[in-house]
């Protein structure tokens, strides 16, 4: 199986330990998410609509996570993407899919993050963040292939 | 233009019950009191009157021309309105008191007419206050349309004609052969016909010398009183006709916090408000287009000829560039955040009711929201317009929300200049090429500040062409809301975008910059690819406004101090440098975000 962006951030979202990998596994997450969702913001589609709301949740995801006390900072590899490089034959459904797979992992090490975290601002960040990440599973989530 | 009633129903009333030909007074306290009843319909007249000849001029330092011969209708209209009701006073004699009495015949329809004119003068004055030393003071959107010298001609117009039909009426009853020992109120009647005749008279002569363009009392008519009606959400149950009238009570609630907000201070933004703001007029202009295209499909099958069909086609495409406009916004935005003091939540805003509105229109699903699914069927074009009648219907609804849009984007361009001169704008650190990344968010640097407004602008633009589009369509069709058009020109914000300062943009580049621009035309799709041009476009930009800062600095220019830094955690100067970056970051600190609802 061919390991796209997406799907490796997924692996690096559940295998992440600590608070503190979570936060930075989060912050990738929600900036790959921003940028597929970006990618395919196409009018021609049926998507247009679920894909401009899911990239503006990812946004403030992203921002929630940035502001969390306990998020490494600077980062020890700056580009948020990892230097992936997209998979440029998926469809719009198939990214779809893939980023609402990907929002459900996040929601999932979230929500443990918030309820484990002894700092408010964690708290906040994490819930907030697996609030957005619930917004855009529940955008995505069933996406067809047209 | 809405479903109350409009200033046009007041006058068509008035109007109706002046020509009416009741029952002539059969002399005596009969043909005094339809003398008096004709006496109120001039009263009414003479403050209309009042009201256009003491009206300060249209804008800031223009003056009236007294010798203009507007000017000159106006006061004489004024003048022979009261010379009228003078004539038709009763001299004061205990036995001329009839007290309350039913009129009946003529005086019943000019006292009908009498009331429902001070009805309708009332509708206007609601869009008008006066401020504490007496001077008016703009309510509503549509107060400066009324200011403005066209719409009042266009009043006195309707004022003279209403003043030569009640003339016609007193002349009639002056003239009624059978009475006796009536050569007093014969007179007076006489009188008063000939001063509303004289005021006539003169309105004429002004408009042979300039026409009341047809638009403006168009406009006239159409001006609905100043209360809106209350936020709604669309129901699983609502018809097409139901969603029509939401969608334009929606975009009439925007433009009207749109104008209160470019005349008030502008309340606090939020990243939240302005993403949520920016999503929800990509989705609307994105529904108004595809509704077009239905508009002109159904266009297609009803009119014979191919030019209505193609017109609202390029309505659509109109609609398709807002809508990529609007969408280059939403992009900026999130890559920026807005630094907010305090932490007050924010209900959703009206932007978002519109983009609901306008698709349950556009989606066959009854229960569609913004946070539905990926999917949904539009509706087909035959069940958005059954038959011809529809079609201006349909117009009409697209027309406002596209109208409302420019207005949502000179209200987030206005309301962003004013955080960006406070500072409030913040990027992620990491999305700068240079900056140090000490804290997750820096001040936004002026290129980026530029981006931002210049994707507003561009958004203003796109939407007025698409109103402007809608509009030509709306006039051609025959749609109710073909006066949008004329309010705008009256209020002076038409072409406001062309007008408009650029006081903090200056050759910043536009969205998006020119190797994004190339890697798009070329087909590429790959996020990481496109971030690295849009890092590259910005690190453009940033050289030249460095080098652009040095130069400055030779030519003994003030410069800004070296090294300043923000000295609050969570936030610092993008680069040290930073020649033209905000003067002064205020308290920032890591904050969690509003919740969204």
């Amino acid at each position: 199986m061919v390991m796209t962006p997406v799907s490796w951030q997924a692996q690096r979202v559940r295998a992440a330990a600590g608070l503190a990998e979570v936060l930075e596994s989060a912050w990738r997450a929600f900036e790959c998410m921003l940028a597929e969702a970006e990618a395919h913001e196409d009018p021609a589609t049926p998507l247009f609509p679920a894909f401009v709301l899911a990239a503006t949740a990812a946004a403030s995801g992203r921002d929630a996570v940035l502001l969390a006390p306990s998020l490494p900072w600077p980062p020890r590899d700056p580009q948020p993407g990892g230097g992936q490089a997209s998979w440029p034959g998926e469809s719009s459904g198939a990214v779809a899919r893939a980023l609402a797979s990907l929002s459900q992992a996040l929601i999932c090490r979230l929500e443990e993050a918030a309820g484990s975290a002894a700092s408010s601002g964690d708290q906040d960040a994490c819930r907030f963040a697996a609030g957005r990440a619930r917004a855009i599973c529940d955008l995505l989530a069933g996406a067809r292939d047209e | 233009m809405s479903s109350g009633a409009s200033f046009g129903d007041f006058l068509d009333d008035a109007r109706r019950q002046v020509a009416a030909t009741g029952r002539a007074p059969a002399g005596g306290d009969d043909l005094r009191d339809t003398a008096q009843s004709i006496r109120r319909v001039v009263v009414v007249l003479g403050r209309y009157a009042r009201d256009i000849a003491a009206a300060p001029a249209a804008g800031p330092g223009q003056r009236r021309d007294p010798q203009s011969p507007w000017q000159q209708a106006a006061i004489a209209a004024h003048r022979e309105l009261n010379r009228a009701a003078r004539y038709l006073t009763p001299p004061a004699s205990p036995k001329t008191n009839p007290g309350t009495r039913p009129s009946a015949g003529t005086a019943r329809q000019m006292d009908g007419a009498a009331v429902v004119l001070q009805a309708g003068r009332e509708l206007l004055a609601t869009h008008v206050g006066s401020a504490p030393d007496g001077t008016p003071v703009h309510r509503t959107e549509w107060a400066p349309a009324l200011a403005s010298p066209d719409v009042r001609r266009a009043l006195l117009a309707e004022v003279a004609d209403l003043a030569a039909r009640v003339a016609a009426t007193s002349d009639q009853i002056a003239a009624a052969p059978g009475w006796r020992g009536a050569p007093g109120p014969r007179r007076t009647l006489r009188e008063a016909g000939h001063c509303l005749r004289t005021l006539a008279g003169f309105v004429q002569a002004a408009s042979q010398h300039e026409p009341v363009p047809a638009a403006q009392r168009e406009l006239l008519r159409a001006v609905p009183g100043s209360a809106l009606p209350p936020r709604r959400l669309p129901g699983p149950g609502d018809d097409i006709a139901c969603l029509r009238e939401g969608t334009i009570a929606t975009a009439q609630r925007i433009r009207r916090a749109a104008w209160h907000t470019a005349t008030q201070t502008a309340p606090v933004i939020t990243t939240d408000s302005l993403r949520h703001t920016a999503d929800a007029s990509t989705l609307t202009s994105y529904h108004c287009e595809l509704l077009l295209r239905a508009a002109a499909d159904r266009a297609a099958a009803h009119f014979p000829a191919p030019d209505a069909s193609q017109e609202i086609t390029r309505a659509a495409d109109a609609a398709g560039r807002a809508r990529a406009s609007w969408l280059a916004v939403a992009r900026t935005l999130r890559r920026i955040t807005i630094e907010t003091p305090g932490n007050a939540a924010e209900p959703p805003g009206e932007a978002s009711d519109l983009a609901l509105w306008t698709g349950r229109l556009t989606y066959a699903d009854p229960s569609w929201t913004l946070a539905s699914g990926p999917v949904h069927q539009t509706r087909p074009p035959r069940a958005l317009a059954c038959n011809l009648a529809d079609i201006p219907l349909l117009i009409s609804a697209v027309h406002h929300a596209l109208d409302c849009l420019e207005a949502t984007a000179a209200t987030g361009h206005d309301q962003l200049q004013a955080a960006a001169r406070a500072g409030r704008i913040l990027v992620p650190a990491l999305s700068l090429p240079r900056a140090e990344t000490c804290e997750p968010f820096t001040a936004a640097p002026q290129s980026r500040v530029e981006d931002l407004l210049g994707v507003y602008r561009t958004a203003g633009q796109a939407s007025d062409h698409a109103a402007t589009a809608a509009s030509g369509i709306a006039a051609w069709v025959g749609a109710p809301s073909r006066v949008l058009a004329a309010a705008r020109a009256a209020a002076g914000t038409d072409g406001r975008w062309h007008r408009a300062p650029r006081t903090i943009a200056r050759d910043g580049p536009d969205w998006p910059g020119p190797l994004e621009t190339s890697m798009r035309d070329l087909g590429v799709t790959s996020p990481w690819l496109l971030q690295r041009a849009i890092a590259l476009d910005r690190a453009n930009a940033q050289l030249i406004m460095d080098a652009a800062a040095e130069r400055d600095g030779r030519d003994g220019s003030p410069a800004t101090a070296p090294g300043r830094t923000a000295a609050v955690p969570g936030v610092r100067a993008a680069d040290s440098r930073d020649p033209a970056g905000p003067p002064q970051i205020p308290n920032a600190s890591r904050e969690i975000p509003e919740r969204e609802p």
